[in-house]
């Protein structure tokens, strides 16, 4: 099994569960919630890259024990 | 025309709450309401004592020698049981200094303990909700305190009890299914708390399939190397984290829903309850 594709499946699937339960919690009413969840979810996973990649970087440079 | 509301006295909804939280069904004999209050202590700190009786009072020896402190227990759920956490922190604390064997109820008894300070949780938020007076019949729905303890219970059922079914569905689909893809990738490992002190409290807040989880699958021998266990874990532990979210907007809704019926009785909020709004 892909190490990689198995992490990045189970990631989507928490974003997946935490934007929801956070949709739900921003919104009363269920549509308001429903029709936010895609921007939410984007802007999610957005930020899971980014922090991603700041953790690459920093990995490979200050805090690198090369 | 006399009330013929209750002529309970209201008190400070807050100061109702953290009596509540300092000695469970303090809260309720500060607001009058002594039969509530006796009942709440009966029923918390009845759980809290057969717990301690049933793990001999060693819970907290299951964290690790290098996690012991004064504050580690506090990141446990008995801490919503303040005076049975302190108790059982003055009187047991984290052993005698020498090894002991675990009582075989061991778990069952940890269970007790921990479920008291969940219990505790919501009698705190009855006692706040009292003393507003957010709970009498008339308003149309479910106790608020009622149904967030529903929400726990069962990921969703308080969002069911309120009427709004598809969320409740969509919140007991995702938490229980994130809490069984969980336990399938830690092969049940996840759910002991003597091996994942803290994650096991997270996970308790899933309410009863994490407990019905763990009396079938929890407290394995681990032989071997289990691949996904930290993500299984993780994903166990959001779970019951994530329910809090879940109770915390079934608390909004009712809590909302219970000051348009105050509003519609004609009585009206003030900062220490309600009172009857005047002629």
């Amino acid at each position: 099994m892909n190490d990689l594709a198995v992490h990045l499946g189970l990631l989507v699937l928490i974003s997946i569960a935490i934007v929801t339960l956070g949709a739900f919690f921003s919104h009363q009413e269920d549509d308001d919630a429903k029709k936010d969840i895609p921007k939410r979810l984007a802007i999610f996973l957005l930020g899971c890259v980014v922090v991603a990649a700041i953790m690459f970087v920093i990995e490979h440079t200050g805090a690198s024990l090369d | 025309m006399p009330s013929t509301r209750p002529t309970k006295r209201s008190g400070d909804p807050n100061v109702a709450a953290i009596l509540t939280w300092f000695l469970p069904g303090a809260g309720h004999l500060y607001l009058g309401r002594t039969l509530s209050g006796v009942v709440g202590f009966a029923v918390v700190w009845g759980l809290y004592w057969i717990g301690l009786e049933l793990s001999d009072g060693m819970g907290f020896e299951f964290l690790h020698k290098e996690l012991r402190g004064p504050f580690a227990p506090a990141l446990a759920p008995e801490l919503g049981n303040l005076s049975g956490l302190l108790w059982q922190s003055s009187t047991f604390g984290f052993g005698h200094g020498f090894p002991r064997v675990f009582p075989e109820t061991v778990h069952i008894g940890v269970l007790c303990t921990a479920c008291s300070g969940i219990l505790n949780i919501f009698l705190m938020i009855k006692a706040h909700s009292d003393a507003r007076r957010l709970e009498e019949p008339g308003l149309g729905q479910l106790p608020v305190s009622l149904v967030c303890f529903i929400s726990w219970l069962v990921p969703g059922g308080g969002h069911v009890a309120q009427d709004r079914r598809m969320r409740g569905v969509v919140v007991f689909v995702m938490l229980t299914g994130l809490l069984v893809l969980g336990t399938w990738l830690c092969e049940g490992s996840n759910l002991d708390r003597e091996r994942h002190f803290y994650y096991w409290g997270g996970q308790l807040l899933g309410g009863l399939p994490v407990i019905g989880l763990e009396q079938v699958f929890g407290h394995p021998e681990v032989r071997h190397e289990i691949p996904y266990a930290d993500a299984g874990l993780v994903l166990a532990c959001l779970a019951g984290l994530l329910n809090v979210l879940a109770i915390l907007d079934v608390y909004t809704w009712g809590e909302k829903r219970a000051l348009e019926g105050v509003e519609g009785s004609g009585r009206e909020e003030t900062a220490h309850g309600t009172k009857e709004a005047s002629a």
